[in-house]
C-alpha cells in the first residue's frame, strides 16, 4: 500500500499534523487547502454517520467491528534489521517486535472509515478521544473484478485493504503517544512540530511500500 | 464506502495469525490483558527513579510554595491533570479497549489494566455508592511513596501522592466522564489505608466523538 | 581575671529550667505535641528492606513524569541557562542520596543469602528486636543455619562469605552483649526478626573511592546500571584538559520522546544534576555539562562533559605521586 499523504485531526477539526510522502497531486496543495480539507473531513465524517441507513441501524448489534492484527505492518522486515546489525528494534516505550499483537475493536462505528475514488483511497481511524488519523492512499480499489465470484473479490480486497490502514494508522497513533505526548513542549490541540515524529511516520510509511 | 459486514476469517494468510480475541473482549479477561502488557509490551525503568524524581518534585514544590500545603496539594493535581490527559492516548493506543459501558466496568479497567500497566500494582475497588456511579480504590504499595515519611506540619496538610487524583480526572475527562477525583486517606499520613474516591458527575455526551454509536 | 570555675550549663538554674535546648541527662525531646508518641524507631519506614528490589515501572510513567516537570520548570523559568540550573538541582538531590544507597548495597558480601526485599510486620515486634538482641545472639550461636534472625544473619554470611571477612564478624557476635547491640544497633535497630535486613549482609562496608578514575567507574557502571539497567557507553578522559572526563550515552531513556535537540540537551541536565550530586558528595567537586553529538544510529547520542575543580586535580596529585595521564 503506498501511503501519499498522513493528516492528523484534532477533536475540534482542526489539522494537527499533515505531510506528504511522494509526489503527486496532493502535493500541490499547499498547507492552507490542506486546512480546509482537513476541516471538511471532520464535518464529513460526522455527517455520514447521520447517514447511515435506518435498516443498517437496526442491525447494528450484529456488526462485528473487530479488526483482526495484521503482523507488522509498517515495521521494518527482519531481513533488514539483521543487515544492518540491530537486531532488536527500539520502540520507544513499547517493546518486543511490535507496537500491538492482537486485533482490536473499532472505536468508529457509525462514522466514515474509507473512502474510495479512481485516483485514491482515504482512510480514516478515529480514537476515543475524537483524534482522527488519515491515511491517503494511490492505490485504487477496483470496481471491476470478473471473476466466478463477482463482487465477493471486490469485498474481500477492500476489507483487507482497510484493515491493513486500521492496524497501520493505530500505529501511527501509538507513535504519537510516545513522541508527541510525551514531548513537554508540545502544547495540546496545537500543531505538532517534532522532527522525531516526523522521522518515525516516515519510516513506518517506507515499510509500508 | 465499504465496512466489514461479516466476520473476517479466511481472508488470506495474514488475518489473526498469532492474535487471539481482542482486548478485554469475551475472550481474556482484564487481569489478563494488563498482565501481558505489562509484562511483554511496555519498557521499564527502575522504580526508584521513578520514586526519587517524584520526591524531588514534591520537596522543591514545599520550596517554591513556602509550605502551604493546600497550594501544593493543587500544584500536584494540576500537574497531574496535565498528566492525565495525555497519560488516556498512550493507554488507548496500548490496549484499544472498547468504551465503557458503566462506571462498574471503568472501574475494572482502571484497576485491573491501567494501574496494571503503568505502575505495575493492582489497586482495590471498593466503597460502591448506592447508584454504582462512586467508588473507592485502595492502592497497597503505592511507588510514589516508597520509602516516605512526611514531616509533622504535613502530614496535616499534604495529600503527597495527590498527582494520581489528578491524573486519573484528566485520564477520565478525555473519554467523557466528568468525575470527581479525591484523597480519602493516605498511610503516610497515618491513616490505615490509601484510598481514593472516585465519583461520577455526570457523562459529557456532547463531547463524544461522533461515530461511536 | 575572674577565678570563678565554669560550671556546666546544667548547674545553672536558668539555663536550667528553660524547656528548650538538649538536656544530655534527658536525651532528646520532642518538640511537637505528638511526637513522643510516635517514636522514629517504630515508624514503618526503617522497617523495610532496603535490599535491590527489582521493583520497576513503565517507561511510559516515567516519562510522562518527567515530561510534567519538565514543563513546570519550563513555565517558572526565564533562561534556558537557569531552566538547566533548577534542572540540575533536582538532580542533584537525587545523586547525593543514590551515593549513600548504592555504596551500601555494593558492600553486600558477594555469594550471601539471597536479596529478597521483604516487607515488614508490626511494631510491637521493633520494640522488642532492640531488647532481645542480646537474648537473639546467644540464640542464634545455636541456631546457625537458620536464616530468619538478624543476628543469625550476620553467622549465615559467615558461611559463605570469605575467610577474612568471618572473623569481624565472628569476633562480633561472640562479644559480649552490650557491645554487640551497640555496634550492631545502627544497622539492625528496628530490623525484625523475620526479615532478611541488607546490612545483616554486609561484613564490612565498601571503601570509599579515593581516586577520580575509580569514582568514575562507579558512575559509569553502577550508578549507570541502577538508573538504566545498563553500563553506560563510555568513559572517555579528554585529551585536551586534565580535569575533563566524559560518559557518553547513545541513547538516553528519559529524554528520547523531546522534540528539539537543544530542548532535548537542556532536558539531559536532570542526570547531569544527578552525576553532580553524586560526585559532589563523595569528595569530587565538579560541574557537569550535557552535550549532544550524534554518531551513526544514534542521534540522541549524549554526552555527559565532567570538569573537576582544581582543588580535587590538587588532592589527587598530592596523595597520588604523578598527575594521571
Amino acid at each position: 500500500m503506498a501511503i501519499e499523504t498522513i493528516l492528523i485531526i484534532n477533536k475540534s477539526g482542526g489539522l494537527i499534523y499533515h505531510r506528504n510522502f511522494s509526489e503527486s497531486f496532493a502535493s500541490k496543495l499547499n498547507s492552507n487547502d490542506f486546512l480546509i480539507i482537513a476541516s471538511t473531513i471532520h464535518s464529513v465524517f460526522a455527517i455520514a454517520s447521520q447517514v447511515t441507513p435506518k435498516a443498517l441501524q437496526l442491525t447494528q448489534n450484529k456488526v462485528d467491528y473487530t479488526i483482526p492484527y495484521i503482523p507488522m505492518v509498517g515495521m521494518e522486515s527482519s531481513a533488514n534489521q539483521n543487515n544492518r546489525g540491530n537486531p532488536e528494534m527500539k520502540l520507544g516505550s513499547y517493546k518486543g517486535p511490535d507496537y500491538f499483537r492482537e486485533s482490536f475493536v473499532s472505536w468508529n462505528k457509525s462514522g466514515l472509515r474509507q473512502l474510495s475514488t479512481d485516483q485514491f483511497t482515504m482512510y480514516i481511524y478515529q480514537t476515543m478521544t475524537g483524534l482522527k488519523f488519515v491515511a491517503l492512499s494511490s492505490n485504487v480499489l477496483s470496481s471491476h473484478h470478473t471473476t466466478a465470484n463477482g463482487t465477493v473479490d471486490k469485498t474481500k480486497s477492500a476489507n483487507l485493504a482497510s484493515q491493513v490502514a486500521d492496524n497501520f494508522l493505530r500505529k501511527i497513533y501509538c507513535v504519537y503517544s510516545d513522541y508527541v505526548m510525551k514531548d513537554p513542549f508540545y502544547s495540546m490541540e496545537m500543531p505538532i512540530k517534532s522532527e522525531t515524529f516526523d522521522k518515525k511516520v516516515k519510516e513506518m510509511v517506507n515499510n509500508l511500500l | 464506502m465499504s465496512r466489514p459486514v461479516s466476520t473476517i476469517s479466511g481472508q488470506s494468510g495474514l488475518s489473526s495469525s498469532g492474535s487471539g480475541a481482542p482486548l478485554g473482549g469475551q475472550g481474556r479477561s482484564l487481569k489478563a490483558t494488563g498482565d501481558d502488557i505489562w509484562k511483554n509490551k511496555t519498557e521499564k525503568i527502575n522504580a526508584e527513579l521513578f520514586t526519587l524524581t517524584y520526591g524531588a518534585i514534591v520537596s522543591q514544590l514545599c520550596e517554591d510554595y513556602d509550605r502551604d500545603f493546600a497550594k501544593i496539594n493543587d500544584q500536584l493535581f494540576q500537574m497531574g491533570y496535565n498528566i492525565g490527559v495525555r497519560l488516556i492516548e498512550d493507554f488507548l493506543a496500548r490496549t484499544a479497549l472498547p468504551r465503557c459501558e458503566d462506571m462498574v466496568r471503568t472501574s475494572e479497567v482502571i484497576s485491573k489494566c491501567a494501574f496494571k500497566v503503568f505502575l505495575n500494582i493492582s489497586p482495590k475497588v471498593t466503597n460502591w455508592s448506592a447508584n454504582k456511579e462512586a467508588f473507592s480504590l485502595v492502592i497497597n504499595d503505592n511507588p510514589l511513596s516508597d520509602f516516605v515519611e512526611l514531616p509533622m506540619d504535613a502530614m496535616k496538610g499534604l495529600w503527597y501522592s495527590n498527582v494520581l487524583c489528578g491524573v486519573l480526572k484528566g485520564a477520565l475527562e478525555m473519554v467523557q466522564l466528568d468525575c470527581d477525583v479525591a484523597f480519602v486517606s493516605d498511610i503516610l499520613r497515618g491513616d490505615q489505608l490509601t484510598e481514593i474516591k472516585i465519583k461520577l458527575n455526570r457523562v459529557l455526551k456532547d463531547e463524544i466523538p461522533i461515530g461511536e454509536d | 581575671m575572674s577565678q570563678q570555675i565554669i560550671q556546666p550549663s546544667t548547674a545553672d538554674p536558668s539555663v536550667r529550667d528553660r524547656s528548650t535546648g538538649y538536656e544530655y541527662t534527658v536525651g532528646p525531646k520532642p518538640s511537637l505535641p505528638d511526637e513522643h508518641m510516635r517514636s522514629p524507631l517504630t515508624s514503618r519506614l526503617y522497617a523495610a528492606s532496603l535490599a535491590a528490589g527489582k521493583q520497576q515501572v513503565s517507561l511510559a510513567a516515567m516519562t510522562f513524569l518527567f515530561q510534567e516537570m519538565i514543563a513546570y520548570l519550563h513555565k517558572n523559568c526565564t533562561s534556558v541557562t537557569e531552566f538547566e540550573g533548577r534542572l540540575s538541582a533536582y538532580g542533584e538531590s537525587i545523586g547525593t542520596k543514590l551515593l549513600e544507597l548504592l555504596n551500601l548495597r555494593s558492600s553486600v558480601a558477594p555469594g550471601s543469602s539471597s536479596r529478597t526485599s521483604t516487607f515488614l510486620s508490626s511494631s510491637s515486634q521493633t520494640s522488642t528486636a532492640a531488647g532481645s538482641t542480646t537474648a537473639g545472639s546467644a540464640t542464634a550461636r545455636s541456631r546457625s543455619g537458620t536464616v530468619t534472625s538478624s543476628r543469625s544473619g550476620v553467622s549465615a554470611s559467615t558461611h559463605t562469605g570469605t575467610a577474612p571477612s568471618t572473623g569481624p564478624a565472628s569476633a562480633a557476635s561472640h562479644s559480649n552483649g552490650s557491645a554487640t547491640a551497640d555496634s550492631h544497633s545502627h544497622h539492625t535497630h528496628a530490623h525484625i526478626h523475620q526479615t532478611e535486613s541488607l546490612t545483616s549482609q554486609i561484613t564490612r562496608m565498601r571503601r570509599r573511592d579515593l581516586k577520580i578514575l575509580d569514582i568514575l567507574q562507579f558512575v559509569h557502571g553502577t550508578l549507570w546500571s541502577y538508573l538504566f539497567d545498563h553500563v553506560s557507553d563510555d568513559l572517555v578522559k579528554s585529551s585536551e584538559r586534565n580535569n575533563e572526563y566524559m560518559i557518553i550515552d547513545n541513547h538516553p531513556p528519559l529524554t528520547q520522546f523531546i522534540s528539539g535537540a537543544n530542548n532535548r540537551v537542556s532536558c539531559d541536565y536532570f542526570v547531569c544534576g544527578i552525576i553532580r550530586g553524586f560526585l559532589t558528595d563523595a569528595g569530587f567537586r565538579c560541574k557537569v555539562t550535557a552535550h549532544t553529538m550524534p554518531q551513526g544510529t544514534f542521534d540522541n547520542r549524549t554526552v555527559y562533559l565532567i570538569q573537576f575543580d582544581n582543588q580535587v586535580l590538587e588532592r589527587e596529585n598530592i596523595r597520588f605521586g604523578q598527575a594521571s595521564s
